[in-house]
């Protein structure tokens, strides 16, 4: 009877860790869901003096969601749906750049999300540069279904979860003796093992810093100041992988299509496509 | 002359006289049928015979029946054989019969009568001239005819393909390749025809076949000759007779017949250009026509299907859509047509119907009926054209508030489906799902502090209990250790007894008490019974384990105070029972680190 009681303290504990963690976030809640009610109606305000032909009222209302929803960010409020509504307002007021980044942010929190996709592609579509980003194969995006359908807090929760089983099983049979849970031990082990797997990618991936062209036109240059010469120009919305920053310059690697790539077989690829750019003109996902 | 026998007179009496060849040299004989057909009951009919011809034998009389299609058809045949007495031409028949009291002729025969000629050796059949070649023609030949010589374009001719063999001769392996019509397009008119046909006196069984055919082209066609091929099977055993009596007889070898027809020539003319209505749209022949609309009372935008039915003779396949009057057309959205066409005769034409499926939508509220429909066709026996209308239908358009829905297709029109085409593109609306707005924060992961202790006092918690559980399943199965293990407990608990009864005076219970602690903890100790160990030889035992001299002697002292105190008559004092009781707390102390 002590056992088991030992077992269940166990398992309690952690489950109120983990509400108590979200009861802390919580605090001010009520207050960001006002502001990103307001937001949100500002942009609808913005929709409807466009569908009226008010274009400048138009592009108040929507600066003013833009600076609520903004607002929101700064007060360190992260939520999927801010990242969205901000693309849309910037691409309202002809910023497909920067709504490109907070696509891209969005995604990231909430990548089931099939109105972020349709939005980046929508945008894409119109963008002057030609992109040569691989898609993942649909195979492997039902073979590895959780890495692309969930996000990494979610994973990291799961794992949690998960490796707490684990160890409750490890308990379990210490007490209980019970020779069942030997195959759930061997069940939990393999998803934990698994999980901690795609967490490991997942980090490397979130570690890799990537960035949106947010000028109009921009100079991928041949080092980090004016002085060097112009490689080439790409355009807004163009994705960027960030490799290194230097003074007020980034060194990136664009993902768009390259003239002479394939002309020359000697060069490899990515030294095509390697140039450095003004910080200003790159906003980061 | 030509007296064609067929099911379709079968209820009727007909007196046919045949022959089997209408030729023949004096001496040799012919044998002549008098068929009777459509009754049994009927007297021998009487036959006029040239004096020229006696007869051998006959009449022989056969009855047959037969039912074809459901219509019983009895034949009753007089035979008679005859034999040429002098050369010349002379014509057997009409006999003559009478049935109820009604007079029924049959037709008369020619018969040539040459000399006789006597058969030598090997016939060299490109050589001779006496006859013999013609009456192989006679038995096997083909024709091809058609119902007229001159036609428009596109109207049908029927093109009839006839294949004669002389009744009774065995042939086999019919093969016939059909006239080419290039000029033509062209219907089988039916299945064969089988039948018989009395010619120059002779009974043929007769194959047709029949092809509806309509001109592409005009001007002077000609249709290629057909051609036929068959096998007439030998007797083996030859006669000093005709060589082609030999036909006549069962199995033997094959002699292979090829025929082929002479070409047919046809004019074709042109239609007419004058006169030549709008709609026209090169339909020949005759026509009629019924339209059904459906339904008449609509809203706008609703799908109205016309089902236009053009029927009549000529080619039905070919025949172009009828028109709906233009003019009245505008205020409608019309789709193709769906046809379907139905033959409902081959006999002697082409006959049937093409349906003609029209969905159309009115598109304003002002219309009020559904225009006109014209159809014009070539009437080529009236040779002139002719237009069909049909008056416009009275439809009712009923008022309607929602604006009018795009229809890309209509179910059961079988329409092509068309794909929507997108209007604007814009960006999806905005996230406003407040119950899951919360705040992410720092995510956990970024957090490692927190995610150590979760990964780390886990492992510990399993690392204590699996110590605890071992250190329980000791307890539970080694006495000894347990014992070893309990040993400074229970000791506590007796100290903890005689100090209570150090406080309440009773100085014979306390020092057997401190005794009792002290001789059950080494006892407990050394996981041996409390008699085994006495005060006589519990030093050895202790100096064996190793215990330290200093701590016998204490132990020793103790002991000895304690003996002191239960078995003197003099008492110790309280500051002295309490040295003890120390002095007792140590020993154990030292014991339980020592043992």
């Amino acid at each position: 009877m002590r056992s088991k009681n030992i077992l269940i303290i166990f398992i309690l504990s952690f489950v109120f860790l983990f509400q108590g963690n979200y009861l802390t976030e919580a605090f001010a809640g009520d207050s960001a869901a006002d502001t990103f009610f307001r937001a949100n109606k500002e942009y609808s305000a913005g929709q409807k003096a466009m569908a009226g032909r008010k274009q400048e009222d138009a592009v108040q209302e929507f600066e003013q969601a833009v600076s609520l929803y903004e607002q929101l960010i700064e007060s360190g409020f992260i939520n999927g749906q801010i990242y969205y509504n901000l693309g849309n307002a910037y691409y309202r007021l002809g910023m497909p750049g920067k709504a490109i980044m907070y696509y891209r942010r969005a995604e990231k929190l909430l990548p089931r999300d099939a109105d972020i996709k349709a939005n980046i592609n929508l945008l894409k579509h119109d963008f002057v540069d030609r992109e040569t980003i691989g898609q993942t194969p649909e195979i492997l995006k039902v073979a590895c279904f959780w890495y692309f359908y969930l996000n990494q807090g979610e994973i990291t929760a799961i794992t949690i979860y998960i490796y707490l089983a684990l160890i409750a099983s490890i308990l379990s049979i210490i007490f209980l003796r019970l020779q069942w849970l030997k195959k759930m031990i061997i069940i939990f082990a393999s998803c934990f093992l698994v999980l901690v797997i795609t967490l490991g990618i997942k980090a490397y991936n979130h570690s890799v810093e990537m960035g949106v062209v947010i000028a109009d036109e921009s100079k991928i240059r041949y080092g980090p100041g004016e002085e060097f010469e112009p490689r080439f120009k790409i355009h807004e919305g163009a994705e960027v992988r960030i490799e290194e920053k230097k003074d007020k310059w980034y060194k990136v690697y664009v993902y768009v299509d390259v003239e002479e790539v394939h002309d020359d077989e000697g060069k490899k690829e990515a030294e095509f496509k390697t140039g450095w750019i003004p910080e200003s003109e790159v906003g980061k996902i | 002359m030509l007296n064609v026998i067929s099911t379709a007179y079968a209820k009727e009496i007909a007196v046919v006289v045949s022959v089997d060849k209408n030729r023949v040299e004096i001496g040799s004989h012919i044998r002549l049928t008098v068929g009777v057909e459509g009754a049994f009951d009927t007297e021998i009919p009487t036959l006029s015979v040239s004096e020229s011809f006696s007869l051998l034998y006959g009449p022989s009389v056969s009855t047959q029946t037969t039912i074809i299609n459901n219509v019983v058809k009895v034949f009753r045949g007089f035979m008679y054989g005859f034999s040429p007495r002098e050369k010349g031409n002379f014509e057997i028949g009409p006999a003559t019969l009478e049935y109820k009291g009604k007079k029924y002729t049959s037709n008369s025969i020619k018969i040539e009568v040459v000399k006789r000629t006597p058969f030598e050796g090997v016939i060299d059949e490109e050589n001779d001239t006496s006859g013999r070649r013609v009456d192989i023609n006679k038995m096997v030949f083909v024709e091809l005819t058609t119902d007229k010589a001159e036609a428009y374009i596109y109207e049908e001719v029927i093109q009839s393909f006839k294949l004669y063999f002389q009744k009774r001769l065995p042939i086999d392996d019919l093969d016939y390749v059909a006239a080419s019509t290039k000029s033509f397009l062209a219907e089988k008119l039916g299945d064969e025809r089988r039948y018989e046909e009395v010619r120059d006196g002779i009974l043929y069984n007769v194959i047709e076949l029949r092809t509806a055919l309509f001109p592409l082209v005009s001007g002077k066609i000609e249709i290629p000759p057909a051609k036929f091929k068959c096998n007439v099977i030998i007797r083996q055993k030859r006669s000093r007779g005709s060589l082609f009596d030999e036909f006549m007889g069962g199995g033997g070898r094959r002699y292979p017949v090829e025929r082929s027809t002479e070409p047919v020539k046809l004019i074709i003319k042109p239609l007419p250009v004058v006169d030549k209505p709008e709609a026209f749209s090169g339909a020949v022949g005759k026509y009629t026509m019924d339209v059904l609309a459906k339904p008449t009372k609509v809203k706008i935008g609703d799908p109205i299907t016309l089902t236009i039915n053009i029927r009549g003779e000529g080619n039905i396949q070919t025949i172009g859509e009828p028109i709906l009057a233009p003019e009245g057309m505008n205020d409608f959205k019309a789709y193709n047509s769906e046809t379907k066409v139905t033959i409902t005769d081959r006999g002697d034409g082409i006959k049937g119907e093409k349906l003609f499926n029209k969905v159309i939508e009115p598109q304003s509220e002002d219309i009020s009926v559904i225009p006109g429909i014209s159809f014009s066709y070539f009437d080529p026996e009236l040779e002139k054209y002719k237009t069909l209308i049909h008056d416009p239908i009275p439809l009712e358009i009923e008022h309607s508030d929602i604006e009018t829905p795009i229809r890309l297709s209509i179910e059961g029109a079988g329409m092509t489906k068309g794909q929507v085409k997108i209007l604007t593109k814009d960006i999806l609306p905005l996230m406003t799902d407040l119950y899951s707005f919360k705040n992410r924060g720092i995510a956990l992961y970024k957090r490692p502090f927190l995610l150590s202790i979760i990964f780390i006092i886990p492992i510990l918690i399993v690392v204590a209990c699996i110590y605890v559980q071992r250190q329980r399943e000791l307890l539970h199965t080694d006495v000894g250790y347990a014992r070893k293990k309990r040993a400074m407990a229970h000791a506590q608990k007796h100290l903890s007894n005689a100090r209570e009864l150090l406080q309440l005076d009773n100085p014979s219970e306390f020092y057997v008490t401190l005794t009792r602690s002290i001789l059950e903890h080494i006892a407990d100790k050394l996981n041996v019974t409390s008699a085994a160990v006495t005060s006589d030889n519990i030093y050895d035992i202790l100096e064996k384990r190793g215990v330290s001299n200093d701590v016998i002697k204490e132990l020793r002292q103790c002991l000895e105070s304690c003996d002191y105190g239960r078995f003197s008559s003099g008492q110790l004092s309280r500051e002295q029972m309490e040295s003890i009781l120390d002095t007792a707390e140590k020993v154990i102390m030292h014991l339980e680190k020592q043992l």
